[in-house]
């Protein structure tokens, strides 16, 4: 059994982008081919995967997108991610291009250029893994590995018209990925298909991979309504509505506080961030990316009561969401409020509105995320149309809803 | 002067931030943005028992 075609073939599409796309920021030949040339049985065997460049990788320095790591000396040992996919057989191909620091929705990077979406080069492919969606959604590997803090996987699995998992809070290890906001951040994986996407959790998990096939059964789903139900586009709410309809989900959930929610993971983030880079922005503030700096400084500098509110709010809403998850098993929400915007727009009009990009993209993601909870997100892409994608989402724990859910979705969802 | 962007100011030299013009007008944008989010939650009625989640755990 060998790896080899298979990684051979990944490595020859990405080169023969020669980088147009900007997904990756380092390709690694030897070492897949190394890899490869051993047989490795397991669930993900020759399956060729791309790292987002906050995760270690033996041998090359971690950059997290920014400017200031790059005199970091080399990773030392793989992520224990990275370990988990490539022990059940994947093989890593290189890392991907981010936001710096992972604090963005765009993956406009100033350091590394933007990566482009797969579906149209002029837009953005989201972030802030936007390398690892781009290397799916383009077909240069069916895997990669992506964090989410408040959407950095769903915004571009949407944009890009791929799957993603974003497990439970605390589910898949961090050891050896760069942090950005501890209390939130949490580890998951892009996919071209879901049954890869699933086995992919249970790899990074260390539990049985879930089920994607057969009926529905007793599974409750519900659509979000109230927060996510406005400011948006009408295709993106025609998305959710299209798996609403094959799902069979006609009830409506109005999830209170949600815009309060996500106002408790801005504050949470800003100042978690903040202080977590409080030195370098003392140190090298001239070598951050000018989109990134200033909102890390009004966080490091923001007052504790703020923060500490935010924080008892978080508890407040993980009741609430607890409640909520009483009433249904999967409660389905957009990803985003649109499809991907050009490379370089600041505003897009919604409902007659001209709307920040950068802080609004992830704005039906944030909630979510604020109480760990776990989301799969489905590529919806009608004939012509730029993809869009729709959050699953459902209790702690309870991934298997997720991708019951999301493999009654054959046909709607094709990637 | 406001008194917002006196904090601003007094914050950033407690903190060895140091800003040219148009950073530090940028600083001001994003802490007023940061500001309006903290404030929506000033709205909601938080038992005094309850605590602050010290590090999310589902």
């Amino acid at each position: 059994v060998t790896s080899l075609p298979a990684v051979q073939e990944a490595l020859d599409r990405i080169a023969a982008d020669a980088g147009a796309l900007n997904a990756f920021s380092e390709v690694l030949g030897q070492r897949a081919l190394a890899t490869a040339r051993q047989a490795r049985p397991g669930p993900l065997a020759g399956v060729p995967f791309a790292v987002k460049n906050l995760f270690d990788l033996r041998g090359i320095t971690t950059r997290a997108g920014s400017l200031i790591l790059r005199d970091d000396p080399p990773a030392a040992a793989d992520a224990r991610a990275v370990t988990l996919l490539e022990g059940a057989g994947a093989v890593c191909v290189g890392a991907t291009t981010m936001d710096e620091f992972a604090y963005g929705f765009t993956t406009e990077n100033v350091h590394e250029g933007p990566a482009r979406n797969p579906h149209d080069r002029t837009r953005i492919a989201g972030g802030s893994s936007g390398g690892s969606a781009a290397a799916v959604g383009a077909g240069f590997v069916p895997l990669s590995l992506g964090s989410d803090t408040n959407g950095s996987m769903r915004v571009p699995a949407a944009l890009c018209g791929v799957y993603s998992i974003k497990p439970t809070y605390g589910a898949v290890s961090k050891e050896g990925m760069f942090p950005f906001v501890d209390s939130l951040d949490s580890v998951g994986a892009f996919a071209s298909d879901l049954s890869l996407l699933a086995s992919a959790y249970g790899v990074l998990a260390e539990v049985p991979a879930p089920r994607t096939g057969g009926a529905l059964g007793t599974l409750r789903i519900a659509v979000a309504d109230g927060y996510f139900a406005r400011g948006l586009h009408a295709d993106a709410r025609a998305a959710v509505e299209r798996v609403a309809l094959a799902l069979g989900a006609q009830r409506r959930i109005d999830v209170v506080n949600a815009e309060r929610a996500r106002a408790a993971a801005y504050v949470i983030t800003a100042c978690e961030g903040g202080t977590l880079h409080r030195e370098r922005l003392r140190t090298r503030a001239h070598d951050f990316d000018p989109a990134t700096r200033e909102r890390l400084m009004a966080g490091a500098i923001a007052p504790a009561a703020w923060y500490v509110r935010a924080q008892r709010f978080r508890r407040l809403f993980a009741h609430t969401m607890r409640e909520l998850f009483t009433q249904c098993d999967v409660l389905l929400a957009p990803a985003t409020p649109c499809s991907a915007t050009p490379i370089g727009a600041t505003t897009v009009d919604i409902d007659g509105v001209a709307t920040p990009i950068r802080p609004n993209l992830g704005s039906f993601a944030q909630p979510l995320s604020l109480v760990g909870l776990p989301v799969l997100t489905v590529p919806v892409i009608e004939d012509g149309q730029l993809p869009l994608g729709v959050q699953l989402v459902a209790a702690p724990g309870n991934e298997a809803a997720l991708f019951a859910a999301a493999g009654a979705l054959a046909g709607v969802c094709a990637v | 002067m406001t008194d917002r962007t006196a904090y601003i100011d007094a914050a950033c030299e407690l903190a060895g931030f140091s800003l040219d013009a148009s950073a530090r007008a940028e600083l001001q944008l994003q802490f007023s943005r940061l500001e309006s989010f903290a404030t929506l939650l000033d709205a909601v009625a938080l038992d005094d028992r309850l605590e602050a989640a010290p590090e999310f755990r589902p």
